[in-house]
């Protein structure tokens, strides 16, 4: 019995964490989501892209880490190389480039959030 | 590299903890379920070694989930005797008192060889000498061998032959005997039956058959 009840424990414990998890996940990935369809949505304005592009950048590497850790590295590789070219467009002043760079990611990230969150 | 070898010793405990915890000792205690999550197991686990851009989570988390699953089962079994027979199977007689059950047989996908070599392993080359055979949830053939064997049957110095296994000759076992395919078929007129009739035919060196004839199962 004391098996059995160590085992729910640990099958509970599991469930739950990997709800919280994906919430976690989702949660997370589509804050990004929404500065780059902020970003998507400047047009002609590269300060408020800068800006919106700041915050992202910051949020991103804050929880980069965390994130590793429960979705495949290559993803999260993946986004940070978008984030960079996103700003070697705004040093640019591309603000097209730009735009379609942040489509792009965006398309990446709801990509993720599919295979990490979704219940096929 | 760090990160193989680390990822490699802790999935090393966390195998080896997991399967402490399903309480298993070796292989051939394997139940079907216990088979099923070894391999799964042993998947995951090359999975974050050979893949080090994944998460190691993403093994840790299936094999803890497996681990469960087993320790609900096994329990489950234990307490429902229902559940345990669709889960485990049931132990099945294969033999009874030296005559195969060909219905059994063809259920197990056993063959005779299956049954030979099982008999061969305990040390009993006679069917007579078989009491009872009972195929186990794991698939191991337990004999228990008939008390009284030992005293009836003349055995000869060179032990019996499957000669005629499932309406085919074996030629090889025919020079064992030393015995020609001419005298075999002789003792099948005799008993005026043909070999593509026959599951088994056991000839010893001195020349004392045992026959079991193909039932439609």
């Amino acid at each position: 019995m004391k098996i059995f009840r160590f085992s729910l424990i640990l099958f509970l414990t599991i469930i739950i964490s990997s709800v919280l998890c994906s919430f976690y996940i989702r949660d997370n990935l589509s804050f990004y989501n929404i500065y780059l369809k902020n970003i998507e949505s400047i047009d002609k304005n590269i300060e408020m892209a800068k800006k919106e592009y700041a915050l992202l950048k910051s949020d991103f590497y804050t929880k980069k880490d965390m994130l590793q850790r429960f979705i495949n590295k290559e993803h999260i590789n993946e986004i940070e190389k978008n984030i960079l070219l996103i700003e070697n467009a705004i040093i640019n002043n591309e603000l097209t480039e730009c735009q379609n760079l942040s489509i792009e990611t965006q398309c990446l990230i709801t990509q993720i959030i599919d295979y990490t969150t979704a219940i096929d | 590299m760090i990160s193989i070898v680390t990822r490699t010793t802790f999935m090393f405990f966390l195998v080896m903890f997991a399967l402490r915890v399903m309480g298993k000792k070796n292989l051939g205690e394997f139940q079907p379920s216990d088979f099923v999550s070894t391999m799964l197991i042993s998947n995951l686990t090359s999975i974050v070694i050979e893949a080090p851009e994944l998460p190691i989570l993403y093994s840790v988390i299936p094999i803890l989930l497996i681990v469960c699953y087993e320790i609900f089962t096994s329990i489950a079994a234990k307490k429902n005797d229902k559940f345990a027979k669709i889960t485990q199977g049931s132990p099945k007689i294969l033999i009874v008192k030296g005559i195969i059950d060909q219905k059994v047989m063809s259920e197990l996908r056993f063959t005779v060889n299956d049954i030979l070599e099982a008999m061969r392993s305990k040390n009993i080359f006679y069917l007579e000498e078989v009491n009872l055979a009972v195929v186990e949830t794991t698939g191991q053939i337990s004999i228990y061998p008939d008390p009284n064997s030992k005293t009836n049957i003349n055995k000869a110095d060179i032990p019996p032959f499957d000669i005629v296994v499932d309406g085919k000759y074996r030629n090889k076992n025919l020079d064992y005997i030393g015995i020609s395919k001419q005298q075999t078929e002789k003792i099948l007129n005799q008993e005026n039956i043909c070999a593509e009739d026959i599951l088994l035919l056991l000839i010893d060196g001195d020349k004392n058959y045992n026959l079991t004839l193909k039932e439609l199962v």
